[in-house]
């Protein structure tokens, strides 16, 4: 299909333009003059690999570097990694050019025009760590320790560290910064279960996946650990081809590979969990085992379910026939195991906590809880926790002020703190450090959201790529990009195995550049007290191999290795051997730099008390019918009831996950911008998705250029018309977003975030009620 | 001195049934064999080259739309309608059957490029460039190409070229699963496989006898060495 | 050359007394009259120099965005992928199409004996010989790396069709060449005797001693005679090999049986609208009203309305067939044209082609100069639009999914059309300053002999005996 009309009338005029076009060559020969022609290296120069842990998302997948006369030249998977057992997606194979990116920040800067203006120079480490030393110093002499806030979006060891610098300088204000991108807790599990951890789902094992919302294949935790189980269930086991139905407004990837597509109203997922689980209670079909003996609080919810969610009323609500409710909801109920599949991620992007429960809940039914093939909670990984961070009065008195957010609240945390900056506040935040994250971004970027920012007088940024917020910094501290420092990576697989990836330097550091762990603790020194006591360390290998004492010392698990020798892992643990084979500690360090990492391949169904922490030792389902009871006197079936369609914004926005959009903080790499949106054919940009009947009702044609206005911003965006779409929504592929300009330019998906949710006050999804209005720019 | 049999026929089978469209093949390729850096500017043009493309196909009407994503590579046919084209030989069909394009003899006329029914062979409109540091990531193993000459999937002929010639020195015959193209050892769900479509006891011999086979325009009588296994 | 080869291509046998040149200067009443036809080689107006600056400046431009293009590639074009090929490729058919106006239609005419073709055969032959340069320059523009051309000798392999083309159109380049010169020998012979200097020099060489004795003009005549006919399947084999480039690929809308004569009526059409129109310039702007008469336009539009029949009913054809056929990808490609995003080329050059033609020619009181003249413009314009429908939207919806883009030539492509077209228009010019555009001896055999001739063949047509029966 061509994009534009090609009107042959262009032609003579196109001729007679002809003329006017020269000036395209001298473009031309600029960029010629500053992309120049490439060799390889020589053949038959030395090789190598280096076996490590990508970065490039927080999927946690093995990695083997090529390096070729010092030189990254490839990058494959880890064979061994039990996580992705040597495939790769996009993000991960396209390390290399995180590395060798031109956009990279080479040393650190330091603001050299008005504040906010952007205008930084380049500077000395000595520079740069007195100018951040001195003001936190200051702050800290002046008791105002409380007014720096950290945004982090860092985990494992990193985070403690970052938190540990809080604890001791005296600050309560550790943020999670990657609202579009939360990993963390999710809503469910801490409210159903007690447990402080995300869900995985045992697709591996599953006979029938029951996927709620967005695309659970790309927008996965684990992108390549997701893919790579879906591939199992689907054609890599005996027990048969896994049956996929998938549930979204738009035929994302996921629901292309499903077998079957069910489109819905956007943010009605939970009520549809809870009319299929009005089916399976109607037709005897739950689980009674699990209910009677693993759950409590359950009769008052069957009560309501049995009285506001049926068929009819669901269908109506949600625009799912009444026929498929009841077909999906027996196949779901009398198929074992089962498993319903809400969103990975928490916050904005992803479904409101409400909906993320009631799938929980559907799952529970049918006792696809702490069960083969159902919803797993993997156990952490037995590492040594480092030792308590010292603190004195003024760490005590600061940490004493009220946070900018609570800890529970998923993904919330940068909205919260847009709030706070914008008067909200108890007090002022003087100093603001971000690491692993660009709030801007993050927040949409747009003008208001800058404008917060500028309320904070010193901005620190330890960002390895000019991003929004380090272009806004006082001083930007540069970290190394992932393939040149030392990290843990603390993940699971979808079986629920504990992992632990080792991530090691593969080349030394091409700029001078530090790792910011590192330098927080060099900050530390630096402001003195406790906060310079907390730090003992060298450097932040010593922290890793402190923290990995841990799994040396349990003797449990084993380190990376064929998928065959993991019977005998098995075998060994489940009789009660730990006659661990991992030697002296220097030789377990060996083995996890040449393996890569840890793991633990048992998952054991028998401990309860592991899954269940809620005070009762029982699966709650109170949560989800405290909140159906709370939305009762709004009338039948009120669960995130959609309010009438807002006049001004008719189309209802639905924002979906990419996989080539999730990259952790990175520059735009230009093969994974080419691949963004290659199911519907876009790259390098912004687009909306309309259908057929939505487009010609706005009379917006394929590929127009288009504006998307909600109640909270404007984007501006390439029209792309899908018969995939649900007729009344707009779908736009959500992601933080992030800087133009830059050698390999532009692109950027999603400022869609510039549309939703994350403006202060709003809670919860954005997905699930965001209204827009599309019109032709 | 190592005699073989007959020479082997690589092919490849792609299970849709696995595959989840993540695209790691498509850059695996576009990383192993140096391909230029795409650019917006080129994007919008139509100009990236992939040489494993992920091949989008919607079709039906809202609510009953279905869509298929395909894992493109070149199809190396048996009978292959580009090489008859070609006014210098500068594609051929080796005798293990890949089908080799050869830069240096390649005059740009791109009348293969249009015979290609699958249109996936990709053209150098410039001079290749690499911005500023991002040409330090090239592979030693493969060439650069320069601008104006074709290109396209080559089944990563220089690993097999590697793999034999390691074979060859430590006295041996190649092994199975020595040689595989990146895309399939990127491949997260091990949906691509490959193998020597002549041997029997071959992987992708087994595949390629499955029912759920099937060619794309097998009708045009390409032959093509891509095997594909539908879902369901 | 010396006196001696001359001597020894056209023989002078010494038992045959040498006859006076075919146009003394000066000489007697007649000459005068084909004067005419000398005065664009020997006078040379400010006007022509005027026209000629400006066609060598968009030559110039045409070549500096060819510059451009060698240096950077052939991104600067609005090529992409599936859209491979573009202008080039459908200005190569274009002008080969073109360069069937000469030596293909002067052969017929020749061979069969039309007597009107004296005073334009001239102007067509040059026509083939100066614009199949275009249509090989446009091939090697188009090539990614012109550079390594020899490659096509050094590894050439028969099996492709573009070797076919390279054998095809250089044997017929050099065969119009042939063709082109032949007749011009007696006419480069009086230039010779009329001019001094170095343009007599170079007369002289190209004359080859020509004098003009029955017998050069016998040998001559077998060689015309020859020539003609070997032209014709040698131009019939170039517009069919063109269209096999097409033809025998398996793209939807090219791969197609009928290409090859849908090719050789399509080049004939656009070669006789060419011809019109060099014509009806030739005669505004040196004055040769009386060679180029109402009558030779009058015929020629009959013929370019035949043409245009002919064309039209291959068209129908090939679009009624994919049409009845229903294959979905050549739906798409059919429906692309039809009423996609091609339809505006394609109505108008059905427009171009069938609708102005057709209403113009077929009645005789529009047929006249003015006439045949409009309809020439709109057939080149349409055939353009012929090929580039033919080239483009097969490549535009390819059978796969994922790959489509527009495309849409850009300046550097653009220019180097117009620097072609001022080209060709430019040598065109020169040529009409060195030769004589109508051929001034034939002009004067029609005189001589031709009439008698015609009374003659007439004669021989009729039942022998009635009318002599009825003389005396």
């Amino acid at each position: 299909m061509t994009s534009s009309r090609r009107d042959f009338l262009k032609t003579v005029s196109g001729a007679a333009a002809a003329a006017g076009c020269a000036p395209l060559l001298s473009c031309r020969a600029r960029a010629a003059a500053r992309a120049k022609r490439a060799e390889p290296p020589p053949k038959g120069s030395p090789e190598s690999w280096i076996v490590s842990t990508c970065g490039a998302c927080p999927g946690g997948c093995g990695i083997r570097a090529r390096l070729v006369a010092g030189r990254l030249v490839g990058i494959a998977g880890n064979p061994l990694h039990p996580v992705n057992r040597g495939g790769l997606c996009p993000l991960g194979l396209a390390g290399a050019h995180a590395l060798y990116h031109p956009d990279r920040v080479r040393g650190p800067l330091v603001r050299s025009g008005a504040g906010g203006s952007g205008e930084l120079r380049p500077a000395t480490w000595d520079e740069a760590l007195a100018l951040v030393t001195g003001r936190l110093r200051d702050l800290r002499e002046r008791g105002l320790s409380h007014t720096v806030a950290l945004v982090d979006g860092t985990r494992g060891l990193s985070r403690q560290v970052a938190a540990r610098f809080l604890a001791s300088y005296g600050s309560p204000h550790h943020l999670g910064g990657r609202p579009w991108n939360d990993l963390g807790p999710s809503a469910p599990l801490r409210a159903m279960q007690g447990v402080e951890t995300a869900a995985v789902h045992d697709v591996e094992n599953a006979a029938f996946i029951l996927a709620f919302g967005s695309g659970w294949l790309e927008g996965a935790a684990s992108p390549v650990g997701a893919a790579r189980a879906y591939g199992i269930a689907r054609r890599g086991r005996r027990s048969g081809r896994v049956r996929v139905v998938h549930v979204e407004p738009r035929l994302s990837t996921s629901a292309a590979r499903a077998d079957e597509w069910i489109p819905i109203v956007p943010g009605t997922e939970g009520t549809l969990a809870l009319g299929l689980m009005h089916m399976v209670l109607r037709e005897g079909l739950e689980s009674r085992e699990f209910i009677e003996e693993w759950s409590s609080g359950f009769e008052p919810l069957r009560a309501i379910v049995l009285r506001d969610f049926d068929p009819e009323t669901v269908s109506e609500r949600t625009g799912v026939p009444v026929a498929t409710i009841i077909r999906v909801a027996r196949h779901f109920a009398s198929t074992r195991p089962a498993v319903a599949i809400g969103d990975a991620r928490n916050g904005p992007g992803a479904q409101s906590p409400a909906t993320a429960i009631a799938i929980h809940a559907l799952n529970a039914v049918v006792g696809a809880i702490h069960a083969r093939g159902g919803v797993l909670v993997p156990p952490e990984p037995p590492l040594d926790p480092l030792p308590a961070a010292p603190a004195d009065e003024v760490a005590a008195r600061g940490r004493s002020f009220p946070a900018i957010s609570a800890p529970d609240r998923a993904g919330g945390d940068l909205s919260a703190l847009q709030a706070w900056l914008e008067g909200g506040g108890a007090h002022p935040v003087y100093l603001l450090m971000s690491y692993g994250s660009d709030p801007i971004a993050a927040l949409g970027g747009g003008e208001r959201v800058r404008a917060a920012l500028r309320r904070v007088p010193f901005l620190v940024s330890f960002a390895s790529f000019l991003d929004e917020t380090a272009r806004h910094a006082d001083v930007v501290l540069p970290d190394h990009v992932y393939l040149e420092r030392w990290q843990d990576d603390p993940t699971c697989t979808p079986r629920g195995f504990p992992v632990l990836g080792l991530r090691r330097p593969v080349l030394a550091p091409r700029h001078d550049t530090r790792h910011a762990a590192e330098v927080l603790a060099q900050l530390a020194r630096g402001v003195g007290g406790p906060a310079g006591e907390g730090f003992p360390w060298r450097d932040f290998v010593d922290v890793v191999r402190l923290s990995v004492r841990g799994l040396h010392r349990s003797g449990r698990g084993a380190l990376f290795d064929v998928p065959d020798a993991e019977a005998w892992v098995v075998t060994m643990e489940t009789n009660g051997w730990r006659a661990s084979a991992f030697g002296s500690f220097d030789e377990f360090w060996d083995g996890l730099k040449a393996r890569g990492g840890w793991w633990d391949p048992l998952y054991d169904f028998g401990e309860r008390g592991r899954v269940l922490r809620t005070p009762s030792r029982r699966f709650e389902f109170a949560p989800l019918a405290g909140a159906l009871e709370e939305h009762a006197p709004r009338g039948k079936a009120a669960l995130m009831a959609a309010a009438a369609v807002p006049a001004s914004y008719p189309l209802r926005l639905h924002l979906y996950p990419l996989l080539a959009a999730f990259g952790d903080s990175q520059g735009p790499l230009p093969w994974v911008q080419d691949v963004l949106g290659r199911e519907i054919g876009e790259s390098w940009s912004t687009w909306v998705e309309l259908a057929p009947s939505d487009a010609a009702a706005l009379r917006i044609e394929e590929g127009a250029r288009v504006k998307v206005e909600s109640a909270w911003g404007s984007v501006e965006a390439r029209a792309r018309i899908y018969p995939g779409v649900r007729p009344g929504v707009a779908a736009m592929s959500m992601g933080p977003g992030g800087a133009e300009g830059g050698t390999c330019r532009r692109a950027l998906v999603a400022q869609a975030g510039a549309l939703a949710a994350l403006a202060p006050g709003r809670a919860g999804s954005a997905r699930a009620d965001t209204w827009v209005r599309v019109r032709r720019a | 001195m190592f005699e073989r049999k007959a020479s082997p026929r690589w092919g490849m089978v792609i299970d849709l049934d696995r595959c989840t469209a993540c695209q790691g093949c498509v850059t695996a390729c576009q990383a192993e064999n140096n391909v230029p850096p795409p650019t917006a500017e080129g994007a919008a043009q139509g100009r990236s080259i992939r040489w494993m493309d992920l091949v989008p196909n919607v079709e039906g009407e809202y609510p009953r739309v279905k869509a298929r994503l395909l894992p493109r590579p070149c199809m190396h046919c048996d009978n292959p309608p580009c090489i008859k084209v070609c006014p210098v030989g500068a594609t051929t069909k080796g005798e293990d059957g890949i089908v080799i394009q050869v830069h240096a003899r390649c005059i740009g006329c791109r009348y293969c490029t249009n015979a290609c029914p699958y249109t996936l062979r990709y053209f150098n409109w410039y001079e290749p460039a690499w911005p500023e540091e991002l040409g330090l990531a090239l592979n030693p193993d493969v060439s650069v190409r320069p601008k104006g000459v074709v290109e396209k999937c080559t089944f990563c002929h220089h690993r097999l070229q590697k793999a034999r010639d390691r074979a060859r020195a430590e006295g041996r015959e190649l092994e199975a699963g020595e040689y595989v193209p990146a895309c399939a050892e990127a491949c997260p769900t091990q949906a691509i496989a490959f193998g020597d479509l002549d041997d029997p006891s071959s992987e992708v011999a087994a595949l390629a006898r499955s029912t759920r086979v099937f060619r794309l325009l097998e009708d045009l009588g390409t032959e093509p060495k891509v095997f594909y296994l539908r879902e369901g | 050359m010396s006196v001696r080869a001359e001597e020894q291509l056209f023989p002078a046998p010494f038992d045959e007394p040498e006859r006076a040149p075919a146009l003394a200067p000066g000489g007697e009443g007649r000459e005068p009259e084909d004067e005419a036809l000398l005065r664009p080689v020997l006078h040379t107006t400010w006007r022509f120099w005027a026209i000629g600056a400006v066609l060598g400046a968009v030559a110039l431009w045409g070549a500096n965005a060819y510059l451009v293009q060698f240096r950077w590639g052939l991104g600067v074009t609005g090529l992409n992928r599936p859209n491979y090929w573009g202008i080039y490729i459908t200005n190569f058919v274009f002008f080969i199409g073109i360069s069937h106006a000469g030596t293909l239609i002067s052969a017929i005419l020749r061979i069969a004996r039309a007597e009107w073709r004296r005073s334009i055969t001239r102007s067509a032959e040059v026509i083939t010989v100066l614009v199949i340069f275009f249509g090989i320059g446009n091939i090697l523009i188009d090539m990614g790396r012109p550079d390594r051309l020899l490659n096509v000798l050094r590894h050439g392999r028969f099996q492709s069709p573009l070797l076919w083309d390279v054998v095809s159109v250089s044997t017929y380049l050099t065969g119009s060449t042939i063709y082109l010169f032949l007749p011009l020998i007696p006419d480069i012979a009086i230039l010779r005797d009329r001019t001094a200097g170095i343009r007599h020099r170079l007369y002289r060489l190209l004359a080859l001693g020509w004098r003009g004795t029955p017998r050069q003009h016998r040998i001559l005549e077998v060689l015309i005679s020859i020539m003609a006919v070997v032209v014709i399947p040698i131009a019939v084999s170039v517009h069919t090999v063109v269209s096999f480039v097409f033809a025998m690929t398996i793209q939807p809308m090219w791969h197609s049986a009928i290409f090859g004569p849908y090719f050789v009526v399509g080049a004939i059409f656009s070669g006789i609208a060419a011809l019109i129109l060099a014509m009806a310039v030739i005669r505004s702007v040196y004055g040769l009203h009386d060679y180029l008469r109402e009558i030779h336009f009058n015929y020629l539009g009959v013929l370019l309305l035949i043409m245009s029949l002919l064309w039209s009913y291959f068209t129908f054809g090939e679009y009624l067939v994919t049409f009845y056929g229903s294959e979905p990808v050549h739906m798409a490609v059919w429906w692309s044209k039809i009423a996609g995003p091609f339809a505006p080329a394609f109505w108008t050059m059905v427009a171009c082609c069938l609708v102005v033609p057709f209403v113009v020619l077929c009645n005789r009181r529009t047929r006249t100069v003015k006439g045949t003249v409009l309809a020439s413009v709109t057939v080149i314009i349409g055939m353009w639009l012929e090929r580039w429908t033919i080239v483009v939207p097969s490549l535009s919806s390819p059978r796969l999914p994922g790959a489509a883009a527009s495309y849409f030539p850009t300046w550097v492509e653009w220019s180097i059309f117009a620097g072609c077209v001022a080209a060709f228009t430019l040598l065109y010019m020169v040529f009409t300053k060195v030769f004589p555009i109508v051929s001034i001896w034939e002009i004067r055999e029609g005189r001589e002999a031709a009439v008698l001739q015609v009374v003659e063949r007439v004669r021989s047509y009729l039942p022998p005996g009635a009318a002599e029966g009825r003389a005396p």
